[in-house]
This record gives structure tokens, C-alpha cells and sequence, in this order.
């Protein structure tokens, strides 16, 4: 009987070799498959800070541009700085501080209206009024922008966006 | 075959205990039931690596998904890019409209139905007749069908212009006035954006707008 308990654990288990090499091949492979894992976490991390900064430059941008396009009496003081009279009659001051897009309303302190992960690089705006020959055309603003998501390394360096917004109130 | 090997294992207990005898006796009948134990347990590593490969297969099919949507993210990129440029062409195209209106003439004085090439910078021919493009607005380069051959050029002081010291961008921008022609009650503009996508294949965006009469 002892025989054959024996005989049987020889053909059901396994040799040395055997478990070696499966469990080289186990560790191969899991090394490929954690790798790969890793990778797709950074890839994921890139595409939502890409994605945070589209979003948040699309919002900014909408809500500049509706701003602007019911505004009048606009000027631009530096280069990222544009103030004019909305609708509403208050004062509105759009201006890059720091790394973000920030608004001011009646000279309020200025509130970001872009997220912190989000790098602002530049933020341009530019009058095109009374310059020959478009004399008495309604003001054209100019708005450049460029953005980067912040602290993380994509394969987009920068997105340069710009727009034009006439306004309807001069 | 399982079931023959442990019958003849079985079958040699039977008859003889010594594990010596085994191979005396009934060696040849022993060594076949060994290599088929042998046999076995390969299958068994070989199913375990066939198993595991379609495993990584299959992972590997789904990184490949996160890499794409990286790709696509950029592609985003790109759209975001090209909608704000389109909505620029329309935004000039009603700029030059509203400067007729407030000049006292009619709305769409100076369009005519096709192609344009349009910037910020882009004025009524009306006001400046020396410039050479004898069409307006813009510089007109051909029918309705016609796209710009020209790309948009990108420089940190211009912005997306066709300023030739600027360095050319992927994106080409069409500003089109669609029939019925002026003078009618409303103007139909369409401007489109187009741009290559990297790896091949393009891409555009195209907006449209009516203007209406004064």
C-alpha cells in the first residue's frame, strides 16, 4: 500500500525542473503584464491631463468670448490684461496671474477660472480697432492662449488656441 | 490514456511489491506507463503556457485600447484647436457684415458667393482698393467648392495668421459664402477647418452660420 501512495505522488507531482522553468516562465510573463499595467496607468494619467486642459481652456475661452461679444469700450493693458464693460455695465477685467486664467469683476479680487493642474503659458489679447483700413469696424479681439497640462509630460507640448470675437455692441 | 497508465501501474503492484522487482519483472510494461506520466505532466506546463499566452494576448489587446485613447486625447487636442479657428472664420466673416451696417450699407455689400482665405487682419475690399486681391472679403480663392491651399501659419507674436514669416501650421482654414447669392434676405457661411491627423487620415471641422439682412 505505502507502494503505491508512493508511485502515485511520483506521477502526480512535479519535478524540479518542471517547476522551475514555470515558474520563470509565470515571472516572464507577469513581468511583461506589470509593466504593461504601469504603462497604461501613466498613459491614463496623460490622457486625463490632457483632457482637463482642453476642457477647462474650452470653458475658459466660452466664457470669455460671450463676455466680450456683448461688451464694449475694451482695452488691453501688458499683454494678457483686457478690460471692458459687459453687458451688465460692470467692469470686467480678464488677466493671466500666475499659471492661471483669472476674471475681476469691478476690480473684486481676481478669481481663477482655470484648474490648478492646468498650466496656462501665455494668454494674449489684442485689439483690432481704428487701425487702417478698419476704420469704424466693430472691435475685433483677439484671444491666444496656450496650454499644457502641469507636471505631467505628454506628446502634446502645447495647445495654441486661438479665436476671434467681434463684438455686437459698437 | 490516463486510465490505461494507472491500470497498469496498478496492474504491476499487484503482481510483484519490490519497487527493484518492478523493473526486473515487469520493465517493459513500467518504462511505457513512466513516459506516459511524463507525457502527462508536459501537457499539463504546456497547457499552463498556451493558457498564460492568451491571457497576455488578451492584455496586451487592452493596453494597446489605453494607448489609442492617448492618441485620440491628442486628436481632442487637434478638434479644440480647429473649432476655435473655425469659429474665428465665422466670427470675421460677421465682423466685416456689421461694418457694412454701421458704414450704412447693405449687409452683405462685397460678398459674392465662393472660397475665401480670411485672418483677423482681413478687411472689406471697399477699404482698401491697392492691396491687389480684387475680391472681398478676404482673399478670394476660387469657387464654393474650392478649399485653401494655403496653411494657417503660427507665430507667438501673430498668432494663426498667413503672415509669411510665420512658420506653417497643419491647419488649413476655408471660409465659404454659399448660394443663394447676395443680394438676398440671408447670407449662409460655412468655415472649414481641415488638418492632417498624425498617422494618417484627415480631419475637419466645419461650422456654419446665416446672416441676416439690415
Amino acid at each position: 500500500m505505502d507502494n503505491f501512495l508512493l508511485k502515485n505522488d511520483r506521477k502526480f507531482g512535479f519535478t524540479l525542473v518542471e517547476l522551475i522553468v514555470s515558474v520563470g516562465v509565470f515571472s516572464v510573463i507577469s513581468t511583461i503584464a506589470i509593466g504593461g499595467f504601469i504603462n497604461a496607468l501613466r498613459t491614463h494619467r496623460q490622457a486625463m491631463a490632457l483632457m482637463t486642459a482642453n476642457s477647462n481652456t474650452s470653458a475658459a475661452i466660452e466664457q470669455i468670448a460671450r463676455e466680450i461679444r456683448t461688451g464694449k469700450s475694451f482695452t488691453v493693458s501688458g499683454q494678457s490684461n483686457l478690460s471692458f464693460e459687459n453687458a451688465a455695465g460692470n467692469n470686467i477685467t480678464y488677466d493671466l496671474i500666475g499659471d492661471s486664467l483669472t476674471i475681476s469683476e469691478n476690480n473684486d479680487p481676481a478669481q481663477k477660472i482655470t484648474d490648478e493642474n492646468v498650466l496656462v503659458k501665455y494668454l494674449s489679447f489684442r485689439i483690432i480697432n481704428n487701425i487702417i483700413p478698419l476704420v469704424n469696424y466693430p472691435s475685433r479681439i483677439v484671444i491666444n492662449i496656450g496650454v499644457a497640462p502641469r507636471d505631467i509630460k505628454t506628446s502634446v507640448k502645447n495647445i495654441d488656441i486661438q479665436t476671434v470675437v467681434s463684438t455686437r455692441n459698437e | 490514456m490516463i486510465h490505461d497508465s494507472r491500470f497498469m501501474t496498478q496492474d504491476s503492484r499487484l503482481i510483484i511489491h519490490d519497487p527493484k522487482l518492478i523493473i526486473r519483472a515487469s520493465g517493459s510494461m513500467f518504462h511505457v506507463s513512466r513516459s506516459m506520466i511524463h507525457d502527462r505532466s508536459g501537457q499539463a506546463i504546456a497547457e499552463a503556457i498556451v493558457a498564460l499566452a492568451i491571457l497576455t494576448i488578451g492584455y496586451m489587446a487592452v493596453l494597446a485600447l489605453l494607448n489609442r485613447s492617448l492618441s485620440i486625447t491628442q486628436v481632442v487636442s487637434d478638434q479644440n484647436i480647429a473649432t476655435y479657428l473655425a469659429s474665428e472664420g465665422i466670427e470675421i466673416v460677421k465682423n466685416l457684415s456689421d461694418a457694412n451696417i454701421k458704414k450704412g450699407n447693405s449687409y452683405n455689400e462685397g460678398f459674392g458667393v465662393g472660397s475665401y482665405e480670411v485672418s483677423y487682419l482681413t478687411e472689406l475690399e471697399s477699404d482698401n482698393s491697392s492691396d491687389g486681391d480684387n475680391d472681398n472679403p478676404g482673399f478670394r480663392i476660387g469657387n464654393q467648392s474650392d478649399f485653401s491651399p494655403d496653411p494657417l501659419r503660427f507665430s507667438p507674436a501673430l498668432g494663426y495668421s498667413y503672415d509669411l514669416a510665420s512658420s506653417p501650421t497643419k491647419f488649413y482654414r476655408t471660409v465659404r459664402i454659399l448660394p443663394p447669392a447676395p443680394p438676398s434676405g440671408q447670407m449662409h457661411v460655412a468655415s472649414i477647418v481641415i488638418w492632417n491627423q498624425k498617422g494618417g487620415g484627415q480631419s475637419s471641422v466645419q461650422l456654419e452660420d446665416f446672416l441676416f439682412s439690415n
